[in-house]
């Protein structure tokens, strides 16, 4: 699960570099996929934790060094999810929405960590370690700030919007954010046990939630934030309009006027490949109406009819019948 | 002939401009512009394939105290194509003196004006005119703020989420 949060990050991240180096989206995102990337390379999953270990001096830094990157990962998630949903006035008095008060998390996380009597790498860290003090609070003070970032993170992105893609990717970061809280809480009780000492089925439950409730989060959030770049993707392609474009061709030949047959086929190629489909549909549907009116096509055969309508209604679906429309005034 | 895309000239864009529309505009939004531009009320009327002249897709009557849109019967799709053509006679002025000259050059059988009443017609399979290329080119870009361009028109929080 972590390889795959892993590498759907990553492409993610390639996708909203690409669009904030074109369209001047929102730079929190990336940064927030893009520091997330690093963070689960630091998982071990990718590379043997105790190899990347090996380079920071062996004896567990890369744990700091990956959660430190999650919680700004986390903020930077937060700080683009409020920045599209929160008016900016309220971003802009909040003490929690300033690059200083993630610095303040980060050095939160770091103190505890620094005060505890240092041990070689190991792939379980806070199972072998959680009864020093210093490790208990290090990793409940993560735990707590992470699960603070993502139950507001939670608040924001549950409910109506205009967009229904903002509306699809928020709710989808929100229940990612909603189960790393989760997984947030399962492991501060998991701590909490193990610091007192306590061992039994409670323990083993929560020790073993973990990693499907966070990496789950962790998972879905990727997946939230890479639903407006896949859903921009398909616009681009406009695969649908295209289709039409070519189906309306076939049924209607009498639009191309030109006698030559391999002329025909590259005027239908360069249609239906072009530029702006949406716009070539619609000037096709009004050349074909034209025909009819012109009398050089009396009547549609009922597949190309059949046809005709569903491309219309490709363009239409949100028109209202045009007898009501014409009726109707709008306040502008 | 291939499938010609009609780049808005920017006559279309500024007259679009001038209208204040909504970022995301619907038909009546559309109407009501027009009508506050034309300064009379619009009436619309589909019409039989007898009532107007071959070739002739619809036409719109500039009465002294309204118009009236008439438009051929068809796909409300195309229908509704054919009256932003005539909204682009409204909004560019072309009453009155385009359509004597579009008269004189013989293109429309039904063109003129008579007791202050005129009426200017979309045709379907003659060259355009000026005029009628004007408006033509109007009635695509609008289209293009109605129908097409809908996907374009994106929010400070859709640009944020990166669409």
């Amino acid at each position: 699960m972590i390889q795959a949060a892993f590498w759907l990050l990553a492409v993610v991240f390639a996708a909203r570099l690409y669009l904030v180096a074109r369209h001047n989206a929102s730079t929190a995102f990336l940064g927030a996929t893009g520091v997330g990337v690093v963070g689960l390379f630091c998982t071990g999953q990718i590379v043997p934790e105790s190899t990347l270990d090996a380079l920071i001096g062996g004896t567990n830094w890369l744990h700091l060094v990956r959660n430190l990157l999650v919680t700004a990962a986390v903020w930077l998630v937060r700080e683009g999810v409020f920045s599209a949903l929160s008016s900016r006035d309220e971003i802009k008095h909040r003490v929690t929405h300033r690059p200083l008060f993630l610095f303040a998390l980060l050095l939160a996380i770091t103190i505890p960590f620094t005060l505890q009597s240092f041990v070689p790498t190991t792939d379980a860290f806070i199972p072998e370690t959680v009864q020093q003090p210093a490790v208990y609070v290090y990793a409940t003070v993560y735990m707590a700030i992470l699960g603070g970032l993502g139950l507001s993170v939670l608040r924001v992105s549950i409910g109506p919007r205009d967009s229904r893609t903002v509306r699809a990717s928020a709710t989808v970061v929100g229940i990612g954010m909603g189960l790393m809280v989760l997984g947030c809480v399962d492991e501060i009780v998991y701590m909490s046990l193990r610091f007192l000492g306590l061992q039994g089925s409670l323990t083993d439950l929560t020790y073993m939630l973990f990693t499907p409730l966070f990496y789950s989060g962790i998972l879905l959030t990727s997946l939230g934030l890479g639903i407006p770049p896949m859903v921009r993707l398909w616009r681009r392609l406009a695969l649908v309009d295209r289709f039409w474009i070519l189906v309306l061709h076939c049924r209607f030949p009498a639009v191309r006027s030109t006698a030559q047959a391999s002329e025909a086929r590259s005027s239908v190629a360069a249609d239906v490949l072009g530029p702006r489909p949406a716009e070539r549909l619609y000037t096709l549907v009004i050349t074909i109406g034209d025909l009819r009116a012109a009398g050089r096509q009396a009547a549609y055969s009922p597949p190309a009819e059949r046809a005709l309508v569903l491309a219309q209604r490709r363009l239409t679906n949100t028109f209202e019948p045009l007898g009501l429309e014409l009726r109707k005034r709008a306040e502008i | 002939m291939g499938n010609q895309l009609l780049e808005p000239t920017e006559l279309s864009l500024r007259t679009i401009q001038s209208l204040q529309l909504p970022s995301s505009p619907t038909l009546p939004h559309l109407i009501s512009a027009v009508e506050r531009a034309y300064g009379k009320p619009l009436e619309f009327d589909e019409v039989p394939d007898e009532v107007l002249a071959d070739g002739v897709t619809g036409r719109w009557v500039d009465m002294p105290d309204r118009g009236i849109i008439q438009y051929r019967r068809g796909h409300a799709f195309w229908c509704r194509h054919v009256i932003l053509h005539e909204f682009g006679h409204i909004l560019l002025g072309h009453k009155g003196e385009p359509a004597d000259g579009l008269q004189s050059a013989g293109f429309f059988s039904g063109v003129g004006k008579r007791r202050g009443i005129s009426w200017m017609c979309r045709p379907a399979a003659i060259p355009l005119e000026e005029a009628e290329q004007a408006a033509e080119n109007l009635a695509y870009a609008l289209a293009q703020r109605l129908v097409t361009g809908q996907d374009a028109c994106v929010s400070d929080a859709e640009r944020i989420f990166g669409l």
